[in-house]
């Protein structure tokens, strides 16, 4: 479970009952609407994907930019596989019932059930919505703007009250000329730290393997 | 002595005959419409033992705010609805429901300022620290302890999650808030659900399913309210899109759900009883008119509710239900006076007498004795700890009085002169008391018995628990899609509030020695009482007072270089060793465990309700606090009125042998119109165990109804043997005997177990001791030589 510590700040919050409505989904101004409707046409095509990926995190923790190299594989409607092969190997797959991570390190498959810690889910929620591209359904929590119209660039700052307001500042999204995946996406926090990542030779609904969903995998 | 007091009231009646029948009108007219004016009580708690754990128990059902909940699971039935769709109807359910009824409604979890609170939960650490916290802490700060979470840290870095980590890694990179974010958890289990947070609600793994948690002040004891509540929910939910569906589960539908279950058996067995008795009249007697006699145990009855009612103030609807019951027992007299009087009918005079009031005479005796035989065996309901029985004691009692008043001194009146006629007439002569039948009965008495012996006894109140079964399947369903699990409760209360949140404190100890912390839900080691948060305070700070800071300061200089780590990394984690504890920064959780009472505070702590864990944990409160346990509370109660049925079963047996022997002056005698009083129970105990059904609270009251009437029919037939009576003694019983098995008879079409009980007992006893009395008591006087016809 070690690596899930991410998420334990989150499960505090279990304990906090309040009644949330539902916000209802807005709709979003032209041209920004249209770009977001030709996303959700091109990336609802998806059905699956896999891509390299470099992510650079610049955190005030570390003494340098960590460059994290691997593979991302995804296959709808809530398999993510996340394979990292440098600095060090480590891979964490997601379903919709469990978490499977593992790391070269301690060579230990860590397993979790998402229905143990219920606020895991919304974090999973937040990341399936970025990594899908289901930007649409993020307009009741997100505020969005153009920052390009071609290739698209949208960028995301959290509404007042929204939880993930704690922790965000912005999110910047890439898209590719074709507008059917991410080509970039860029999470600046409020403390000041950022990540990048960039996705590279993407490939749009592949046959993935059983292979791309296990932990442990070699690159 | 009897018949000389009937020999007075029967000249003034003779002499006075219309103000009689005018009086009793009239009574029973002023009857009729107190009855309109009478508030009856579906309070539960009435046929509940007065015992001190039960009140208790109840006490706290009633006025916690953990059984006011109401839990309501709403399903999107149609694979087509999104699961936005799901929570934006589940939204507008939540805001439709009445406050009034409703106050508080949660949905889920709300998430606002989450940096703010896990900093607030941080901060907290030094506040509820305590000396094996400490020891753990100690524990990480060793170098090697040090390195290894330096370098999961890093690997967290590593996971898509990682991104939202940074704040923590800096402000707390031994992870030391892990503790009380485990306490934490353990007390979000207090819900008892298996629940995903998606958007802030409260939803279950499949996706399909959201909840809805809402706290009534209605307790659930309360019927009028519990029905209140119920018909607003169901209005509301009438709301509800096509595509959606929902599951209730509170409490207060059980409670609805008995009364209605009650009312319509009653209104049912009225129904049948009223068609029933008058086919009986014309097939067994041939002679509607001898329909005033059953009307007699029906005024007796509106003129005893009334009375009752003015005595006790209250009336509980089981009262009600036994009604069929008691008119079966008491039309027994008016039928003993109706066959006598057809047995002599004509004008000749006996004794100076009337020939009607002569065959009355002959009869006052032996139906004087049976009435208050039944009587004195409803008098040991009040060695029971229920109020219900008192009740249900009171209103028999009076209803067989007035009965018999009226059978002896109002119903000789109004009877026609007729020849006797239907199937029983030709009954009183034959012959069926021979050896033979005493020798069948025996047998078959012997081999009841013998199957008796496997009878089982099943103390769970839940075999006569009348809850529909839309209404089980519904908590089932929710029990499978929510993971609901049954939680037991240590209650500390007092006056002070800190004085209960204290004595919860010092149990805390003891309670994770019974239950793991994970499984133990408490507010104690969150939320401490000040003198508790300064001595913690006081010991975080002697901790790191020393040389301790600074070797982990250096500790985290180094690894943190060796891992990659910022020179300045970890500056927010040092600094907040020394900043001032945080109040809890969830006051919402508080309200989950602390609970402000008429009487006081009162601190609640949950675990899981097994029978091993509550008495571990009963035994660990001691005197300081009590434990609330549903499992336990219906073997307390259960065992409770199994040791009621005990004094009950005794007093009967004196009152019923005492008074028999009184009426009879000889021992052998009362011990033979005992006879049929214990076939009864015999075969009641034999049939059962064959049938294979249990016997349970319901028929072990049932059963010493049914003793009670046997009797009667002992004594009837002993005393014709014993004094010769020509009045129509066996017709008489064996018309009593149908009228009864008729009035429980009714009862097997009841839906309310408890009621189909009662019923079933009283058919198969009542039908034993018919036999017993008809074809060995005669055979038995004979054989004892107390025959006076031989």
């Amino acid at each position: 479970m070690t690596g899930l510590r991410p998420f334990l700040p989150l499960l505090a919050c279990a304990a906090l009952a309040g009644a949330v409505p539902a916000a209802e989904p807005e709709k979003a101004p032209d041209p920004l609407g249209r770009a977001l409707d030709r996303i959700e046409a091109q990336v609802g095509s998806v059905r699956s994907l896999k891509a390299s990926f470099v992510q650079e995190k610049s955190l005030k923790a570390f003494r340098n930019t960590i460059t994290i190299t691997g593979t991302i594989c995804l296959e709808k409607p809530g398999r993510v596989a996340w394979h990292v092969s440098s600095p060090l190997r480590y891979s964490v797959v997601i379903t919709d019932e469990v978490i499977r991570q593992w790391d070269e390190e301690t060579r230990a498959v860590h397993e979790v059930r998402i229905s143990d810690f219920p606020v895991l889910r919304t974090v999973l929620d937040q990341m399936s919505a970025w990594f899908t591209g289901s930007y649409g359904a993020l307009l009741g929590e997100y505020e969005a703007t153009m920052a390009q119209e071609r290739p698209v660039i949208l960028e995301f700052r959290p509404r007042e009250g929204h939880p993930a307001g704690g922790v965000i500042r912005s999110v910047t999204v890439g898209m590719r000329e074709d507008e059917r995946y991410l080509e970039w996406i860029r999470i600046v926090e409020k403390s000041g730290d950022s990540t990048r990542i960039r996705f590279e030779n993407t490939v749009i609904n592949p046959k993935l393997e059983r292979s791309d969903f296990e932990v442990g995998r070699r690159d | 002595m009897i018949e000389g007091w009937h020999d007075a009231a029967c000249r003034y009646s003779r002499r006075n005959r219309g103000k009689v029948v005018l009086a009793v009108a009239a009574l029973v007219a002023a009857g009729a419409a107190g009855l309109t004016l009478i508030r009856f009580d579906g309070n539960i708690e009435l046929m509940l033992p007065r015992h001190a754990a039960v009140l208790r128990n109840l006490d706290f059902l009633r006025t916690s705010n953990v059984s006011g909940k109401v839990v309501i699971s709403v399903k999107a039935a149609s694979p087509k609805a999104t699961l936005a769709e799901l929570l934006r109807a589940v939204d507008r359910l939540a805001r439709s429901l009445d406050p009034a009824l409703f106050p508080e409604v949660v949905t889920g979890v709300s998430a606002k300022d989450i940096g703010g609170r896990l900093e607030a939960i941080r901060r907290l650490l030094p506040a509820v620290a305590t000396p094996d916290d400490l020891a753990a802490i100690d524990g990480m700060l060793t170098r090697e302890a040090v390195a290894a979470k330096l370098r999961e840290n890093y690997r967290r870095m590593l996971a898509p999650g990682g991104m939202f980590a940074d704040a923590s890694l800096r402000s707390d990179p031994l992870g030391m808030t892990s503790i009380v974010l485990a306490r934490l958890k353990a007390a979000t289990d207090a819900l008892g659900f298996r629940v995903e947070i998606r958007d802030g609600h409260f939803v279950s793994a499949d996706g399909r399913h959201a909840l809805i948690i809402a706290s009534t002040p209605v307790a659930v004891t309360d019927a009028e309210g519990s029905r209140r509540i119920l018909d607003h929910l169901e209005s509301r939910l009438a709301g509800l899109p096509e595509w959606a569906g929902a599951d209730v589960a509170c409490g207060h539908a059980h409670t609805v759900s008995n009364e209605d279950v009650m009312k319509r058996d009653i209104r049912l067995t009225m129904a049948i009883a009223a068609v029933a008795f008058p086919v009986l009249l014309v097939a067994a007697i041939g002679d509607i008119g001898a329909a005033l006699v059953f009307v007699i145990p029906l005024l007796a009855i509106v003129l005893a509710v009334n009375l009752a009612y003015l005595l006790v103030g209250t009336l509980s609807y089981a009262v009600m239900g036994m009604g069929a019951v008691v008119a079966g027992i008491s039309v027994d007299y008016g039928i003993h006076v109706y066959v006598a009087l057809r047995a002599r009918r004509g004008g000749r005079r006996a004794g100076g007498r009337p020939a009607r009031e002569a065959a009355v005479r002959e009869v006052t005796g032996p139906v004087t004795a049976s009435a208050l035989t039944t009587a004195g065996m409803f008098l040991a309901f009040f060695f029971s700890r229920i109020e219900g029985y008192h009740q249900m004691a009171l209103f028999a009692i009076l209803s067989i009085l007035l009965s018999l008043a009226c059978a002896l001194f109002v119903l000789p009146h109004v009877l026609r002169e007729r020849r006797p006629g239907g199937l029983i007439a030709a009954m009183e002569g034959a012959g069926w008391s021979s050896g033979a039948a005493v020798a069948g009965w025996a047998a078959v008495t012997a081999a009841l018995v013998a199957c008796a012996t496997r009878i089982e006894f099943q103390s769970s109140m839940a075999a006569i628990d009348g809850t529909a079964p839309a209404i089980l399947r519904a908590e089932e369903r929710l029990g499978e899609v929510w993971g609901k699990k049954d939680l037991a409760v240590v209650v500390v209360e007092a006056k002070e509030r800190d004085d209960a949140l204290r004595v919860n404190e010092d149990l805390f100890p003891r309670m994770r020695e019974v239950v793991d912390q994970r499984s133990l839900a408490t507010i104690a080691g969150l939320d401490p009482v000040p003198e508790t948060r300064r001595r913690n305070v006081a010991r975080w700070r002697e901790f790191w007072r020393g040389s301790r800071e600074e070797n982990l300061r250096r500790l985290l200089g180094e690894e943190g270089a060796r891992a990659g780590y910022a020179e300045d990394a970890f500056e927010p984690f040092l600094a907040g060793l020394h900043s001032d504890p945080a109040g809890a920064p969830f006051s919402e959780l508080r309200e989950r465990f602390v609970q402000e009472t008429p009487a006081g505070t009162r601190v609640m702590s949950f675990f899981p309700d097994r029978a091993d864990l509550v008495r571990r944990m009963e035994a660990a409160a001691g005197d300081r606090a009590y434990v609330v346990s549903r499992n336990a509370f219906a073997d307390t109660v259960a065992r409770v009125v199994w040791e009621d049925m005990r004094r009950m079963t005794a007093a009967t047996v004196l009152f019923v042998a005492g008074i028999t022997f009184l009426f009879l002056r000889n021992l052998k005698a009362t011990g033979i119109a005992l006879v049929p009083a214990v076939t009864s129970v015999a075969w009641l105990l034999g049939f059962l165990a064959l049938l294979g059904l249990p016997l349970n609270v319901a028929n072990l009251v049932a059963n010493l109804v049914v003793m009670g009437l046997c009797v009667d029919y002992g004594i009837f037939m002993t005393y014709r043997s014993r004094y010769g009576l020509r009045t129509g003694t066996v017709r008489a019983v064996t018309l009593s005997a149908l009228s009864t098995l008729v009035g429980a008879g009714v009862l097997l079409f009841a839906r309310h177990p408890a009621l189909f009980s009662i019923g079933l007992t009283i058919m198969v006893g009542v039908t034993a001791g018919y036999i017993a009395s008809v074809l060995a008591v005669p055979r038995l006087c004979a054989m004892a030589g107390l025959d006076l016809r031989r």
